[in-house]
C-alpha cells in the first residue's frame, strides 16, 4: 500500500487533515487544469494556464520569497527548511520551500502520526508518536506560521475565482493545525525599528522584501497601479516592473504604494487573531505606509 | 469556512479519489509526492497537449500521445515515453516514464538522445549486401526476402551437413533476456557468443563462486555504507538507476565510498575517493577484511549459518577438529597478512586512510551496499578476484540480501518464461568454448580470431548483433584479417540500427530498430525488488490502439528497419520450411498451430501465463496484460524480496529427501514449475539422481543459495578440484601491470572507463551526446608530465607491446601519478566519405607484412543534410582508437581480457597525426601465446570428464552428453 492508498474506514482528524493537505499541495503544483480533486476542493473550472499564472508569475508560494532578507528564491532560508526535511528523513527535492512540497510534507507527517496512533504498543512507539507531534509542530510554526498567513489572506484577494476557494480551504485547514499543535512558543521577532534611511537608499530592493516591508506585491497589483496611474506596464518580472513605474513617476506611484501598504496592514490585522505572526506583518506595512508618505512629501 | 465544512471538503475528497481510483486514474498526479513533479500523468497520456517550443513566442498547441517504451543504448533498459505527435504520426521527443519502477520517471542524456538515433539522416534504412571486395565499401540495396533466402539456405546446409560449429551469433546490446539463445536452441547449435568476456566476466566471476549467481545487486537507496569499486554513481553501467538510489541515499546521510584511480564524476560525489595503484583494490580489500576478523566485528552467526566453512575445514585443515570457534581460529591467520601498511604498500594509499575507510564500512553492519562490475574487475589479471574479496566483506558482515546490504541479481530479476522453450543444444562450439579455458564465466569471443587462425575451424556464418568487436573488442587488426578472409568466414551479417567498423567488413548488412522500433523485455537488477519492462515499436502500439491492424513491424518504421523477433521467426521458418528439421516448431503459433508465431501471440502469451499478478492487475482495469504493458511499459512484480536463502521449503518438495555432507539437502522430488527463468548456479544431483534442494541450517531446511554446497562458499571446492586449489578462497592477484611487472619506464593505462553520455559505439550517431563528448585524451599527472616534457593539448605516443597510438594530452591532477587514463567510446572512423557521421574520422588502413597502420585521412567536418544540425558540428576531433594496440589478455580462471596495459608514453613524432595507429600483429601473436601459458586446461585438470563444472552458469547451456570432454586432438 503507498501512501495515498490508505484505507478510508476510519477518517480520524490526522487522516483527514492530511488528506486535505495533499489536496491543496496537489492543486499548488499547477500541474493540471480543474480536476475532481479540485472540485472537492470546492474550486471551480479552470485552465492549467490559469494556475501557472496564478501560481508562478502572479504570487510565487515560496517560503524564501517571504521570510529572506532579500526577497529572492533560495538563500539560508531555503537551506534551514530544506534541513528540516532532512532531520525528519524526507526528500527535500528541488523545491522544499514550496507551499506544495510544504504541505504534502504536512500531510506526509499527518499519515505518518495516524498510522502511528492506530499501533500504538510500545514505549518506542509512544517516543516516536510524541517526537512525530514535535516535528508537525516545527513544521507548523517555525517554517510556515511566520509566512503562509500573509501569503494566503494575500493570495485570496489577488487569486481569481475558480482559484480562491483554494485559499478559503488553505486558511481554514491552516488555522487548524494551529489550533491543534503544543506550542513551541517561539519567541516573536523584535519590533521594527524606523525604516527610512534604507527605504530611501533601496527603495525598490525593500519594497520587494517581504519580511522587510510587511508588503506583499503581485504583478496583479502592480498591475492595478499602473492601470489606476494610467502608465504604463513593462513585461518583466515584478522587481523590474516596480522599478520602471517609478522610474516614470515616482511620486504618483508611491501614492499608490502607501495606499496598498496602508491597505494590506489593515487586512494582515484583521486576520492577526487567528494568525498572531500576522500582527508583525501589520505593523511593518504600516510603517512601510508611513516612510512612503515621508519619501512622497520630499 | 468551519471545521464541519473542513469535513465536508475531506468527505469530498475520499469520495472523489474513490471515483477516480476506480477508472484506474491517479487522484494524486505528482508521483514524487513531497517535490514538485514535472511528469505527465497517466490518464493524460492518451491526449497530452504541450506548446510547440520551436514555434515559440507563438502558442502553438500539439497534441500527442505518450506511447512507452525501454531505453536500448545502455543494460539498464530505463523507462521512456515517446511523445508521437497526433498530427504528423512522429516521434518528437523521448522522456523518461514515470511507471517505471528501476528508472521512476528519470532517465541520463542517452534516453532522450534516443531521438537523435531514429531521426539520424545517415542511419541504415535498407538491408544491404556486398558489391566488391570485402571492406570494399561497395553496396547494393537488396530485398529482405533476398537477405533471408541466402541466410536460410546457408545455415539449412550447414544444419543437414552436421557443421554446427560453423554458425555463431555474437551478441552485443542484450536485447531480451534468452531471446536469441533460444533462437540458437532451436536450429540445435551452440552458437551464442556474448561480447561478455571483453565486460563483466570477472566482476560476475567473484559473485558466481560465491553465491551461484553472478552479479551483485546493491539496495543503495536503503545502505548506511555505499563502497564503490569503479564508478558507477555517474559513470558505471547502471549509471541511471544506481545513480538516483545512491543520490537518495546519500541525501539520507549514507557515507560514499570510492576506490577509482581516476577522478571519476562518482569520485567527486564521495566522501572518501580513494585512488589506488590499478590492480591493488584487492590488497585493500582483503585489508579491510583483516580488520573485519581480527576486530571481531564480523557477524558470526551469519557466516556460521550461511558459510560453507565446514566444508573448508574438511577439505583444507582436516587435521583441526570442525567447528565453527575452530574455523574463526583459522579466520583470523588466513588474511592477517593484509595489514593496512601492506595494502599501503599495494595502492599506495595512506594506511591510516584504510583504516579509517575500514571502520567505516565495518560500522555499515548489514547496511552495507558494495558494488564492482568492470573496471578493477575486468581491468587486471585475476580481476575477479578483486570482486570475489568485495563480497568477501559483505560476507563477514552478513550484509547479503538485506536491507541496505547486497542482493545476488537473480533474486532481483525477473525474466519470465516465454512461449517456447526449445531444448538445450547437443553440441558444444569449441571456438567459443575452447577446453583452455574450463572455467570461464563466458564465451572466449574476444579470441575468434586467434582460434580461426589456427585453422583448425571455420566460421560458415557469422551474424554480429548490435555488436562491433573490429572497434570494441582488443587487437581490431586480428579481427579485420578474419573478416576479409573468406576461407575463414564465409558469411558475414551486421544487424545494426547504425553503420560500425564491423559491418564495413559484412557480407549483409541488415538494419534493426532502436528502442522504439523494436519489441523486447528487460528486467535488471537495480533495487531490492522484481520488474519486467517492455520495449516497444511504438508507432505499432499507437496505430495499434487507433484500430489499425499491424501485423508487421516494417510496415511501421522507417525504411525498411526490422525488428529482430520478427526476423528471427521469419529466419527460422525459412531454414526450416516444412519443419521437418524440428527447428519451425519453436517458431509456431499455438493458438494456430501450423502459423507463424506473431510477436502479439509471443507477448500476450508471457504477460498472460508467466508474469504473476499482471493478469489480475490488467483485468481489474479491464484491459488485457499485453494492453496493460503496452500502455504503461513497465510492471513491478514485487519489492522487498528479501532474503530468499532464508525461505522454507515445503514438506512435498522434501518428500523423500535425503541429508548430504554439510546439511546439503536432497530430494527425488522433480523442481517445481516457476515462470522466472532467471539465470542462476544449477548445482549438481547427488549419486542417486536427486536434486539439491536446501541447506539444513540448525535444524531447518532452509533454500539456500544455488552453489554445490548450498551456502555462501567463502571456500570453492569448484576453483580446487579444476585445478586452483591456490585461488579457492577469496584472495589476492597481483596483477599483470602491478608494479613487479612493469619494464622501466612502463606505466599502466586504463583504458575502461566510461563516459556517462556514451555508449560504446551505439551512441555514435546521437548528435546531442557526441556535442557534449566526443573525444578522448590522454589523462596524464602533471608530475608525468614534466618528467617527459608533455604540455597540455600536445600529441603524445603511447607505445603497447604491439603497437601504439597517437592522442592528445590531457595533464591533470584527476589521475594518479605514474598512471595514465583514456576513455572508451571514442576514435570512430570510416573507410570511406560514403557515409558521414560525425563522430567518425575518414581513415585508410595499410598492412605492409602485417605491420599495419590506420592513418587518418580527414576528420569529420560539418555538412548538409536532411537534419539542419549536422551543418553546425563545431568539433574535429574525436579521439583516437586506443582498443587496436591492446593484445588480448585472456585470464586463465574467469576467461575475462584484461583490459589495463602496461605503456610507455613519449611524445610524438613529427609526422605522428592524431588518431594514428600502429600495430605489429606478429607481436600481438606473441601476446596471445605469452597469456596461453598460464592456462591450466581442461585436461589436466577435469577432475570428471567434463569440459567444465556443469553447475556453472553458462549461456545456452548444451545437453549433458555434450559436456563430455572428447578424446584430445
Amino acid at each position: 500500500m503507498t501512501l495515498f492508498e490508505e484505507s478510508v474506514s476510519d477518517i480520524s482528524w490526522l487522516t483527514r487533515s492530511s488528506e486535505i493537505a495533499f489536496a491543496l499541495a496537489e492543486v499548488a503544483e499547477a500541474r493540471t487544469g480543474s480536476t475532481p480533486l479540485s472540485s472537492a476542493l470546492g474550486m471551480g473550472e479552470y485552465e492549467k494556464s490559469d494556475v501557472t499564472k496564478f501560481f508562478l508569475f502572479d504570487l510565487p508560494p515560496n517560503a524564501s520569497i517571504y521570510l529572506s532578507d532579500t526577497g529572492n528564491l533560495g538563500g539560508e532560508t531555503y537551506d534551514t527548511i530544506a534541513g528540516f526535511y532532512g532531520v525528519i528523513g524526507a526528500d527535500p527535492g528541488t523545491q522544499a520551500d514550496h507551499i506544495s512540497s510544504l504541505f504534502s510534507l504536512l500531510g506526509y507527517i499527518l499519515l505518518s502520526e495516524a498510522k502511528l496512533a492506530n499501533s500504538v504498543r510500545e514505549e518506542n512507539d509512544l517516543f516516536r508518536n510524541t517526537a512525530i507531534a514535535r516535528a508537525r509542530a516545527v513544521l507548523v510554526e517555525e517554517h510556515l506560521l511566520p509566512w503562509l498567513p500573509a501569503y494566503l489572506v494575500r493570495a485570496k484577494e489577488v487569486a481569481p475565482p475558480s482559484i480562491a476557494p483554494w485559499t478559503s480551504v488553505a486558511l481554514e485547514f491552516f488555522a487548524e493545525q494551529i489550533d491543534n499543535i503544543d506550542s513551541l512558543e517561539v519567541l516573536n521577532a523584535p519590533g521594527v525599528a524606523s525604516v527610512d534611511d534604507r527605504l530611501d537608499r533601496d527603495l525598490v530592493e525593500w519594497l520587494m522584501t517581504p519580511a522587510s516591508s510587511g508588503l506583499i506585491l503581485s504583478n496583479s497589483d502592480l498591475s492595478f497601479i499602473a492601470r489606476e496611474t494610467g502608465l504604463g506596464k513593462r513585461v518583466g518580472g515584478r522587481r523590474f516592473i516596480l522599478k520602471n513605474l517609478l522610474d516614470t513617476d515616482k511620486a504618483t506611484v508611491l501614492v499608490a504604494i502607501q495606499a496598498l501598504a496602508g491597505k494590506q496592514s489593515e487586512l494582515f490585522a484583521a486576520h492577526a487573531k487567528t494568525f498572531a505572526s500576522l500582527q508583525q506583518w501589520s505593523l511593518k506595512a504600516h510603517l512601510t505606509s508611513s516612510s512612503v508618505s515621508k519619501l512622497i512629501g520630499k | 469556512m468551519s471545521s464541519e465544512s473542513l469535513d465536508e471538503v475531506s468527505r469530498r475528497l475520499f469520495a472523489a479519489k474513490e471515483e477516480v481510483a476506480k477508472r484506474g486514474e491517479t487522484f494524486y498526479q505528482g508521483p514524487s509526492k513531497t517535490h514538485l513533479s514535472a511528469h505527465p500523468p497517466f490518464e493524460h497520456w492518451n491526449n497530452w497537449v504541450e506548446f510547440d517550443s520551436k514555434s515559440w513566442p507563438k502558442k502553438v498547441t500539439r497534441r500527442f500521445s505518450l506511447i512507452p517504451t525501454t531505453c536500448f543504448n545502455c543494460e539498464s533498459a530505463c523507462g521512456l515515453l515517446a511523445y508521437v505527435d497526433k498530427d504528423s504520426g512522429s516521434v518528437r521527443k523521448f522522456e523518461g516514464n514515470p511507471e517505471h519502477p528501476g528508472s521512476r520517471g528519470k532517465n541520463c542524456a542517452k534516453g532522450p538522445a534516443t531521438i537523435n538515433q531514429i531521426t539520424d539522416p545517415d542511419r541504415i534504412l535498407y538491408p544491404l549486401k556486398r558489391a566488391g571486395k570485402r571492406g570494399e565499401g561497395k553496396w547494393e540495396r537488396v530485398s529482405w526476402d533476398e537477405a533471408l533466402d541466402e541466410l536460410a539456405g546457408r545455415i539449412r546446409k550447414a544444419l543437414l551437413e552436421e557443421r554446427k560449429d560453423e554458425i555463431i551469433c555474437h551478441i552485443g546490446r542484450p536485447g531480451e533476456d534468452g531471446y536469441t539463445e533460444r533462437v540458437l536452441a532451436s536450429w540445435g547449435v551452440d552458437g551464442h557468443n556474448s561480447h561478455t568476456n571483453v565486460c563483466s566476466s570477472a566482476g560476475r566471476a567473484g559473485w558466481q563462486y560465491w553465491a551461484g549467481m553472478d552479479r551483485p545487486s546493491a539496495d543503495f537507496a536503503n545502505a548506511d555504507v555505499i563502497y564503490l569499486i569503479s564508478s558507477h554513481l555517474e559513470t558505471g553501467h547502471y549509471f541511471n538507476p544506481h545513480a538516483q538510489r545512491i543520490a537518495d541515499a546519500k541525501a539520507r546521510g549514507a557515507k560514499l565510498i570510492v576506490l577509482d584511480t581516476r577522478l571519476s564524476n562518482t569520485a567527486t560525489h564521495a566522501d572518501y575517493w580513494l585512488s589506488p595503484f590499478p590492480g591493488s583494490e584487492g590488497a585493500i580489500n582483503l585489508a579491510i577484511a583483516n580488520h573485519i576478523i581480527k576486530s571481531k566485528l564480523y557477524d558470526a552467526e551469519f557466516i556460521r549459518c550461511w558459510w560453507n566453512w565446514e566444508e573448508f575445514m574438511s577439505e583444507e585443515r582436516p587435521e583441526i577438529e570442525c567447528t565453527f570457534s575452530n574455523f574463526e581460529n583459522e579466520l583470523q591467520s588466513l588474511y592477517s597478512a593484509f595489514t593496512f601498511d601492506y595494502a599501503s604498500g599495494e595502492s599506495g594509499i595512506d594506511a591510516s586512510i584504510i583504516g579509517e575507510i575500514a571502520g567505516v564500512i565495518a560500522g555499515g553492519k548489514t547496511k552495507l551496499a558494495s558494488h564492482i562490475w568492470r573496471s578493477a574487475a575486468a581491468g587486471n589479471l585475476g580481476g575477479w578476484q578483486i570482486s570475489r574479496s568485495t563480497v568477501l566483506i559483505n560476507a563477514l558482515l552478513g550484509a547479503i540480501a538485506t536491507e541496505g546490504g547486497t542482493y545476488p541479481n537473480a533474486w532481483n530479476k525477473f525474466v519470465p518464461r516465454p512461449i517456447h522453450m526449445p531444448p538445450h543444444p547437443n553440441v558444444w562450439n569449441e571456438l567459443s568454448w575452447p577446453t583452455e579455458y574450463p572455467l570461464s564465466m563466458n564465451e572466449m569471443s574476444f579470441l575468434l580470431p586467434h582460434l580461426l587462425k589456427e585453422g583448425k575451424r571455420k566460421l560458415d556464418v557469422y551474424f554480429t548483433r548490435v555488436y562491433n568487436p573490429v572497434w570494441t573488442n582488443p587487437d581490431g587488426m586480428a579481427w579485420i584479417d578474419v573478416l576479409t578472409n573468406e576461407s575463414m568466414i564465409n558469411c558475414v551479417v551486421s544487424l545494426t540500427p547504425t553503420w560500425n567498423e564491423t559491418s564495413y567488413f559484412a557480407d549483409f548488412v541488415l538494419p534493426m530498430g532502436h528502442a522504439s522500433e523494436r519489441h523486447d523485455l528487460a528486467s535488471y537488477e537495480q533495487y531490492d525488488g522484481e520488474w519486467v519492462a517492455f520495449r516497444q515499436p511504438v508507432l505499432r502500439a499507437m496505430r495499434t490502439a487507433a484500430g489499425e491492424k499491424i501485423t508487421d513491424t516494417r510496415q511501421v518504421n522507417p525504411g525498411e528497419v526490422w525488428e529482430e523477433n520478427e526476423f528471427w521467426i521469419e529466419l527460422s521458418w525459412r531454414i526450416d520450411p516444412d519443419g521437418a528439421l524440428g527447428v519451425r516448431q519453436y517458431h509456431e503459433s499455438k493458438k494456430e498451430p501450423g502459423q507463424k508465431l506473431t510477436v502479439d501471440e509471443y507477448y500476450s502469451y508471457i504477460f498472460e501465463n508467466s508474469v504473476p499478478g499482471l493478469p489480475e492487475k490488467a483485468d481489474s482495469l479491464g484491459e488485457t496484460p499485453l494492453e496493460f504493458m503496452r500502455k504503461r511499459g513497465a510492471y513491478e512484480i514485487s519489492a522487498k524480496v528479501g532474503e530468499r536463502h532464508k525461505e522454507e521449503i515445503s514438506d512435498a518438495e522434501l518428500e523423500g529427501s535425503v541429508i548430504g555432507r554439510f546439511g546439503r539437502v536432497y530430494t527425488p522430488v522433480p523442481k517445481p514449475y516457476t515462470t522466472n527463468i532467471v539465470p542462476q548456479g544449477d548445482p549438481d544431483p547427488d549419486e542417486e539422481g536427486r536434486r539439491p534442494v536446501g541447506v539444513l541450517v540448525d535444524g531447518q531446511i532452509l533454500r539456500g543459495f544455488p552453489t554445490p554446497s548450498g551456502r555462501l562458499e567463502f571456500y570453492s571446492k569448484t576453483l580446487s578440484d579444476w585445478g586452483w586449489r591456490d585461488q579457492a578462497l577469496p584472495g589476492y592477484i597481483k596483477s599483470h601491470i602491478h608494479p613487479d611487472n612493469l619494464a622501466p619506464g612502463e606505466m599502466p593505462l586504463i583504458s575502461t572507463f566510461r563516459l556517462p553520455v556514451q555508449i560504446h559505439t551505439r551512441s555514435a550517431n546521437s548528435k546531442w551526446l557526441d556535442e557534449i563528448a566526443h573525444t578522448n585524451p590522454l589523462w596524464i599527472h602533471p608530475s608525468d608530465a614534466a618528467s617527459k616534457g608533455i604540455k597540455e593539448g600536445e600529441l603524445v605516443r603511447v607505445n603497447s607491446e604491439i603497437g601504439y597510438f597517437v592522442a592528445k594530452a590531457w595533464v591533470t591532477e584527476g589521475i594518479r601519478p605514474g598512471v595514465v587514463a583514456c576513455s572508451h567510446h571514442m576514435g570512430r572512423w570510416k573507410l570511406s566519405n560514403g557515409n558521414n557521421s560525425p563522430m567518425m574520422r575518414t581513415v585508410s588502413l595499410e598492412n605492409n607484412s602485417g605491420k599495419k597502420r590506420l592513418i587518418p585521412k580527414s576528420d569529420p567536418t560539418p555538412y548538409e543534410s536532411s537534419d539542419p544540425d549536422t551543418a553546425r558540428f563545431w568539433w574535429n576531433d574525436v579521439g583516437v582508437h586506443q582498443n587496436l594496440i591492446f593484445p588480448v589478455h585472456p585470464d586463465p580462471v574467469s576467461g575475462m581480457h584484461c583490459w589495463h596495459q602496461a605503456v610507455k608514453v613519449e611524445k610524438a613524432q613529427p609526422s605522428d597525426r592524431l588518431g594514428e595507429v600502429f600495430v605489429d600483429s606478429a607481436k600481438s601473436e606473441e601476446a596471445y601465446k605469452k597469456w596461453q601459458s598460464m592456462i591450466r586446461d581442461a585436461y589436466s585438470v577435469t577432475p570428471n570428464g567434463s569440459r567444465r563444472p556443469r553447475w556453472l552458469m553458462r549461456p545456452l547451456k548444451p545437453s549433458h552428453e555434450a559436456f563430455k570432454l572428447e578424446p584430445r586432438g
